[in-house]
């Protein structure tokens, strides 16, 4: 049971702890010690990118920091829907069709280029990115973006 | 030429997204967001799969390759 202290020193019960979450007739709320879990992951996640922006592409290190947190994110969102998911919305022929235009596009364009070599004549997403990329601290920034993005999709 | 008309699809296809995005947000609006859009591609087992996989894809494209 999770207990509140009144302003007249009263002690009084407010809901349920499960998990270091509160369930109360208001909603579900953080624990103290859950709320300095999150912060202390994402600092260990901030340590990490800051790790792994400074590794170079093309090298084992680089591959391994991305395969690590990838993997690992991809078997969590995968393996372990979250219990209460957002309803789909109909997205309908018009929705459909009206997406798959850019995103689509997007696709070919990366594989045509892939194919012709990924040179600057034919660049891919990832070689126009390189000047910004190759720079440690906007590595390490894009980097914080994927992860959080990936850990966006796994509670979605 | 070939690069600068590369550029000039990316930025094209930024915009179409940015473009779609905006009209998704209207009221009473036929387009969904792209938040929508995910939310039922990942509703099946495949594409929540999919999606994930595309992500790995992406942080290997530009990290590690």
């Amino acid at each position: 049971m999770a207990r509140r202290l009144e302003p007249d020193n009263r002690t009084v019960t407010v809901g349920t702890v499960h998990n270091h979450l509160v369930t109360t007739g208001e909603g579900t709320v953080s624990s103290p010690r859950a709320r300095r879990g999150v912060v202390w992951a994402w600092v260990v996640v901030v340590l990490y990118c800051w790790l792994a922006g400074g590794f170079g592409s093309f090298s084992w290190q680089s591959t391994a920091a991305v395969l690590v947190p990838g993997l690992t994110i991809f078997a969590l969102g995968v393996a372990r829907p979250p219990d209460r998911r957002p309803r789909p919305v109909p997205i309908g022929v018009t929705g459909a069709v009206a997406w798959s235009v850019p995103l689509l596009s997007f696709c070919v364009l990366e594989i045509v280029d892939d194919l012709l070599g990924s040179t600057p004549a034919h660049p891919t997403l990832s070689v126009l990115m390189d000047p910004v990329l190759d720079v440690h601290v906007w590595r390490s920034m894009a980097y914080f973006a994927w992860i959080v993005v990936g850990w966006a999709l796994v509670k979605r | 030429m070939s690069h600068n008309l590369t550029v000039a699809i990316f930025v094209l296809m930024g915009l179409a997204a940015a473009a779609l995005e905006y009209l998704g947000r209207r009221q009473d609006s036929r387009i969904p967001t792209l938040s929508e859009v995910f939310t039922a591609v990942m509703s099946t087992p495949i594409g929540r799969a999919s999606t994930f996989a595309g992500w790995v894809w992406a942080g290997y494209h530009f990290f590690a390759r």
